[in-house]
């Protein structure tokens, strides 16, 4: 995570408040879209990683039956997601560092989460480890629709993913220099925008809503018109560690 | 817009019904998405008051970030 800001944006009520606990753009349904395009098993062994208080989690337990483990680095949001749900397998860790051993896992989840990570880069080497040969990835996250956005997006001082997005081009090249094989990317930005037509009505407006969020070292207007020219999108990519016959990639927007 | 503006300001009553219009739960739908928001309705007729402020405030910024503009 960022250093810029105490308070992650995904902690707080500002967001939370219109996400629900899933916390992230389209609650469950790009989840529900993945699971069916994956087609675990019952009792498949599945990582959620940020899971925050174990909402998805919960959600492969309770509707798909699956054997879910969730990680997060937040402490504040693992002690929520425990008193909401006592029982729920819910572990303090971060994605660069993972508590499971080689081979463990059926499926990864990293549901708006990876540009939330220090190092993206080593988080798709412990995915990689812990997936089973065959094993899926499934990933959603933001990302920059414009990439000459994106240097000014870091600067931002905001904790959260937008500050991590990347274009989706790096994004897939990033998961397949750690060898996975890119099975389908699908553009998902209208639940983005769904998300954002939400915090506007909550807050009044996103400039307002950057202002709940952000530590004041820059106007509010200046984060929106950074956030407007990188034009964030959202985005599901799944992915597979080789060690099954061959799919052919697609890409649909 | 379905109301005047009565009695002490941001006061409303409802033009068809005489009723003061009072906030509640509304579904806004916009290009096939739905969005719960507070705004201040009739409780007789469920006419809806969107004020000027309103409809060029967040309503628009909405519609804006809806059509990706």
């Amino acid at each position: 995570m960022h250093s810029t800001v105490s308070c992650p944006l995904y902690e707080g009520r500002p967001i939370r408040d219109v996400t629900g606990d899933a916390i992230r753009p389209g609650g469950f349904i790009i989840t529900d879209r993945a699971l069916a395009f994956c087609s675990f098993a019952a009792g498949a062994r599945v990582l959620d990683v940020g899971c925050g208080v174990g909402a998805t989690v919960e959600h492969l337990i309770c509707n798909y039956h699956l054997d879910a483990v969730g990680v997060d680095p937040s402490p504040v949001l693992l002690e929520q997601g425990r008193r909401r749900h006592p029982g729920l397998p819910l572990v303090e860790a971060a994605g660069e560092s993972l508590p499971f051993g080689d081979g463990e896992m059926d499926g990864v989840f990293a549901e708006c989460t990876l540009s939330v990570m220090k190092s993206p880069d080593k988080a798709l080497a412990e995915f990689y480890r812990v997936l089973k040969d065959a094993g899926w990835l499934v990933i959603t996250d933001v990302y920059a629709r414009n990439p000459a956005g994106v240097d000014e997006l870091r600067k931002l001082p905001l904790t959260g993913c937008l500050t991590g997005a990347m274009s989706v081009q790096t994004l897939i090249q990033k998961i397949s220099a750690r060898g996975f094989e890119v099975v389908l990317w699908e553009d998902h930005s209208r639940l983005l925008g769904e998300l954002t037509a939400r915090l506007i009505l909550a807050h009044g407006s996103m400039a307002m809503f950057w202002g709940c969020v952000s530590d004041k070292s820059i106007s509010c207007e200046e984060i929106q018109n950074t956030v407007q020219k990188a034009r964030p999108g959202y985005v599901l990519v799944l992915a597979k560690k080789p060690g099954s016959s061959k799919e052919g990639n697609c890409r649909h927007d | 817009m379905a109301g005047k503006d009565t009695q002490a300001e941001g006061v409303f009553e409802c033009l068809k019904c005489n009723m003061p219009m009072e906030s509640g739960k509304v579904t806004v739908s916009y290009m096939g998405s739905d969005f719960p928001v507070e705004l201040l309705k009739c409780k007789k007729c469920g006419f809806v008051l969107i004020t000027e402020e309103l409809a060029l405030g967040k309503m628009l910024e909405v519609e804006k970030t809806l059509e990706d503009k």
